[in-house]
């Protein structure tokens, strides 16, 4: 099936290349484009912290705060095979990857606290509500990878060069992402916080996302070219302004948790579910979340090389 | 064997005499000047280090502006497609010239002489040695004497520098330097006029010196200046006959010839006042002539030094040419008046007759299109007998002229069966008959008209009795004039075909009545179809925009490339340097991408022309005059055969290609006119300040082209394409569309 797939591409491209359609600069058809997407995260799920109440790391209470902001690069690789189809028309199939870290922060119960009313805590639903573990707030190093593929079609302004690859263009694309976070060395400790045997743990996520770009191409010698673009991209599940910049209720549940099947949907959990506050489902949104503020805005510097 | 011999002799001649050869236009000869095969900024360079350094700043910087600015624009006029060089004119004249400097031969050496096409009475002198006499000048002066007093005059021009000083003087005016300082604008304007009339008598005294040196008579260094004064005429006066445009059954109504018309110096005044004029009146240069030569012994002087029947020759060719500036100017009367005069000494000259339905053609075309007012000159602003032309074609009727023009063409094909120019104007004309007046082959009678005896005489058109009404007057003038016009010829086009309607004329005309049925039949579609032809044409603007056009085209001829570019900050000036570069790259480009399109391309650019590049320069003069005319017919939405087209099939011979195309680019730096607008929003929100900065310093480009496809063997544009884009014109813009352009024209259609 695979090698079907693969004559299909060939066969599709040859077809392509044997066609008359001259159209694009110069005539050349296929551009061959590496793109580095990045922005300047002021505002960032970087760092997944628990806040509360207590001293020296131990914790009392359900209430943190998600995030703290915290400056961070973003980088994303992508690379680009751009079809021209006409004069000012063309298509494009992309690879992209990045890399990036996630300071999480886990929660291990030491112990049940004997108080049941924090202060601001003014409830009418009894102190029983409130009695809660005694919490131990620990950094757990995750890396996240993203990997991406996706088509894109770009439209090239008639009115500013008026042949592709050159000038003011738009963009439209779809992309599928699979992410991973991956946590590695668990130390016995963080394997009975988190309920687990293996020493590395791992979790993946597919999910899909749809971008635009505006940008704009100058070529030089004939053959290369320079592209600067602004891009947006719109991550599924990802609750990314959310997540970046406003206070959220993070789960404490004592593991990551599986539900009786071995799997559930991330995106149709509520807050009312008890998978929702589970460590992994944290995690998870905290990695989407992450992933997808990256990819939201980014400024995009390309370089590309045309073949005939 | 004699007897034999004689009668293959007498045979020749009487062939030679039937198959009179056609006046070919004047045309380069030799090798291209250097004049012509350098570049401006190579003479610019050349001209810049002979300033003196010594000089003031001002002087300095005066000369380099005018040094830098004449060289480009003597280019300018160089390709213009107006000049010629080495071509008999302009040897004669040059001969003359030698005559004029006989004591001064390197001063001889130095000078170029050159043709230009014009009508306008003149010649003229540039700082670089370069000495331009218009046609119209060579066909007006009476003898050879005559030119050389102009030759004279226009020597002193470059000998004193006065353009080169006018300049430098126009500049310090215009600034107030010196003596300018503490004058009034008014007075600085005035001094700019005087200044320029002290070089043109200073010319006509130094001029007068050196002619005196000759043997030229002096009688004719005063009538010169005759010549000047009645510029404004036609080189004769002669009374223009009713028969001229008759034949055996068309006959012209009386009525629409002027009994009397305006007598020479009625309506253009002569301008004794010179004030505010570049030269001074004609009156004082002939009284300041008149003195100088007063008590000079003419006696031994003549008119002729090179010969007289040189000079013939020469005015003959002179006054050929202005049929063809005069037609390429759309001024129709004029050529059809001029070529009147020429039929008179030669009245079987097939280009002076072909100037005439040419001209007919022209007149008739702008009439049945409603845009007369184009082509046609005030009758009553004419003086001397070619008023007659204006006033006839005044008063007769689209369809009159119409008739007119074909009935003259149609006894010129019969005598030249093998002309391309005049089958396909005849067909033209017959097309625009049927098209616009009528389609009943029944409307021109086949018997002769039987004169009916009528006591009313028509009406005679006095001009002089009507330029003397007043407004209301003269309306019931015309309308009387009009009606008696109607009353006593009645149709007299019935007639004009009368004897010629043979099975050829028939059938041209019934082909042009099924084409005017089918086009009648496509312009009234039913609704289906009409959208039916609407998604057609969707679909084909569709195709249009995604692949382009594909005309499938294998070789292209490329004129005159060109580029221009423009800073609107500094007045819309042409940066004419980096101007020149853009077009030597612009020819490179087109080579290299027609190139690798596998598209044959000849291309004529006026930037590198090379010695012996002559015949391409005759080429790109013929084109380039055709698609000047064309320019303006394409302007005013009519169609129209080409002028020229004889001269048209051959370059189509030679190049083995029917197809021409005019490309060019303009480059555009535009003003910033919201710069300090950016600026003051950004301090107002200094988040916005790095886009205020970007937008207030990042400059703005726009950039214009154009691409013309002509069809040269139909007369007819394939493809005009012009598009404005919001970019600079960047090497790789300017390069990737200029291939866009060179791939529509060299791809095929694939499919439907």
């Amino acid at each position: 099936m695979k090698q079907n797939k693969l004559l299909l591409l060939v066969a599709l491209l040859l077809s392509c290349y044997l066609s008359n359609a001259q159209a694009g600069y110069l005539g050349r058809k296929f551009l061959l484009k590496y793109n580095l997407h990045t922005n300047i995260a002021l505002n960032n799920p970087t760092y997944s912290k628990l806040a509360g109440y207590g001293n020296d790391g131990w914790l009392e209470g359900l209430e943190y705060i998600a995030e703290e902001d915290r400056f961070g690069m973003n980088v994303i690789n992508e690379i680009d095979l751009e079809y021209i189809y006409s004069r000012t028309s063309s298509v494009s199939g992309v690879i992209g990857f990045t890399r990036t870290s996630i300071e999480h922060q886990i929660a291990d119960v030491v112990g049940t606290s004997n108080e049941s009313d924090f202060s601001g805590y003014n409830s009418n639903l009894g102190e029983t509500v409130y009695y809660k573990n005694l919490l131990n707030a620990r950094d757990l190093p995750v890396k996240a990878r993203s990997f991406s593929l996706g088509i894109k079609h770009t439209k090239y302004y008639k009115s500013y060069s008026g042949i592709a690859p050159l000038g003011l263009y738009g963009a439209w694309s779809f992309h599928l992402l699979r992410s991973t976070a991956e946590i590695k060395d668990l130390s016995t400790k963080l394997q009975e916080i988190l309920e687990t045997e293996e020493t590395d743990y791992s979790l993946s996520n597919t999910t899909f996302a749809i971008g635009y770009e505006l940008g704009r191409q100058q070529v030089y010698y004939d053959r290369f070219v320079l592209s600067l673009a602004v891009s947006f991209k719109y991550i599924y599940g990802a609750k990314l302004l959310a997540r970046a910049s406003e206070y959220y209720d993070y789960g404490s549940g004592p593991s990551f948790y599986n539900d009786d099947n071995g799997n559930y949907n991330e995106y149709d959990l509520q807050e009312e579910d008890p998978e929702y506050f589970t460590q992994e489902s944290r995690l998870k949104r905290n990695m989407l979340g992450r992933l997808g503020l990256q990819q939201l805005f980014n400024i995009k510097l390309g370089v590309a090389y045309l073949i005939k | 064997m004699k007897r034999l011999l004689y009668t293959v002799l007498c045979l020749l001649s009487i062939t030679s005499f039937a198959q009179q050869k056609e006046y070919q236009p004047l045309k380069a000869q030799g090798n291209m000047p250097k004049d012509f095969t350098t570049l401006s900024s190579e003479k610019y360079e050349a001209q810049k280090k002979k300033i003196n350094k010594k000089e003031a700043r001002f002087e300095k910087k005066a000369k380099d502006d005018f040094y830098l600015k004449s060289n480009y624009h003597l280019h300018d006029l160089l390709y213009s497609g107006r000049v010629l060089y080495n071509d008999k004119v302009s040897n004669y004249v040059k001969e003359v010239a030698e005559v004029v400097l006989e004591d001064k031969p390197n001063l001889h050496k130095e000078l170029r002489f050159y043709t230009l096409k014009s009508s306008v009475v003149n010649a003229f002198a540039t700082d670089q040695g370069m000495l331009f006499f218009n046609l119209g000048l060579i066909a007006q002066v009476e003898n050879e004497a005559q030119l050389a007093m102009i030759i004279s005059h226009e020597i002193t021009h470059y000998t004193n520098k006065h353009s080169v000083n006018r300049h430098i003087e126009k500049k310090k005016i215009l600034r107030g330097k010196g003596a300018y300082r503490s004058i009034s604008w008014e007075d600085r304007i005035q001094s700019m006029s005087t200044y320029s009339k002290e070089n043109e008598m200073e010319a006509d005294l130094h001029g007068f010196k050196r002619y005196k040196k000759t043997n030229y008579s002096y009688k004719d260094a005063q009538k010169v200046f005759d010549v000047l004064r009645y510029s404004y005429l036609p080189f004769d006066d002669i009374e223009f006959k009713k028969s001229f445009l008759e034949s055996e059954h068309l006959k012209l109504p009386e009525s629409y010839f002027l009994k009397s018309v305006n007598e020479i110096g009625s309506i253009h005044e002569e301008d004794n006042d010179d004030e505010g004029s570049t030269h001074p009146s004609i009156r004082k240069r002939v009284e300041y002539i008149k003195k100088k030569t007063d008590g000079l012994d003419n006696t031994g002087r003549v008119s002729y030094i090179v010969g007289e029947q040189r000079f013939k020759e020469i005015q003959k060719i002179a006054r050929h040419e202005l049929c063809n500036i005069y037609l390429n100017n759309l001024q129709y009367e004029k050529a059809l008046y001029n070529a009147y005069l020429i039929l008179q000494n030669e009245p079987n000259d097939l280009h002076a007759r072909k100037t005439v339905m040419k001209a007919l053609y022209g007149l008739s075309k702008y009439k049945n299109a409603e845009m007369f007012y184009e082509v046609h000159g005030d009758y009553t602003r004419k003086e001397g007998a070619s008023q007659k032309v204006y006033f006839l074609m005044d008063t007769i009727t689209s369809k009159e002229l119409n008739t007119v023009a074909l009935n003259y063409a149609w006894r010129l094909k019969q005598e030249n069966t093998n002309d391309k120019e005049i089958s396909l104007i005849t067909e033209d004309l017959m097309k625009d008959l049927v098209f616009n007046h009528t389609q009943d082959i029944e409307d021109f009678s086949t018997t002769p008209h039987q004169a009916v005896s009528t006591n009313a005489k028509p009406m005679q058109f006095d001009s002089v009795a009507y330029n003397k009404l007043s407004k209301y007057e003269k309306i019931e003038y015309k309308q009387k004039f009009k009606e008696s016009n109607i009353e006593n010829n009645p149709s007299f086009d019935r007639y004009a075909f009368v004897g010629m309607m043979n099975d050829e004329f028939t059938e041209l005309f019934e082909k042009f009545v099924t084409e005017k049925e089918k086009k009648d039949k496509e312009e009234n579609l039913s609704a289906e179809q009409l959208a039916a032809k609407r998604k057609k044409e969707k679909k084909e603007n569709k195709r249009i925009a995604k692949k382009g056009r594909a005309f499938g085209i294998d070789k292209i001829i490329v004129v005159d490339p060109s580029y221009n570019k423009i800073d609107e900050r500094k007045g819309n000036s042409k940066k004419l340097k980096s101007s020149e570069n853009a077009q030597i790259s612009l020819q490179g480009m087109i080579r290299e991408n027609a190139q690798s399109l596998n598209l044959d391309v000849e291309v004529m650019d006026n930037n590198t022309f090379q010695s012996n590049d002559t015949k391409k320069y005759n080429d790109f003069v013929t084109l380039n005059n055709w698609l000047g005319e064309r320019a303006v017919h394409l302007g005013n939405e009519i169609e129209m055969v080409n002028i020229n087209q004889n001269q048209l099939s051959e370059i189509q011979d030679h190049y083995g290609t029917k197809y021409v195309t005019w490309i060019g680019y303009t480059g555009v730096r535009e003003k910033k006119e919201n710069a300090i607008y950016y600026l003051c929003i950004s301090c107002v929100y200094p988040i916005f300040l790095p886009v205020g900065i970007y937008y207030a310093v990042n400059p703005e480009f726009e950039t214009y082209m154009y691409c013309i496809v002509f069809d040269i063997e139909k007369g007819e544009y394939v493809w005009i394409y012009k598009n404005k884009l919001e970019d600079r014109d960047s090497k790789s813009l300017v390069k990737g569309t200029l291939y866009d352009l060179l791939y529509q024209i060299k791809s095929k259609r694939t499919e439907d």
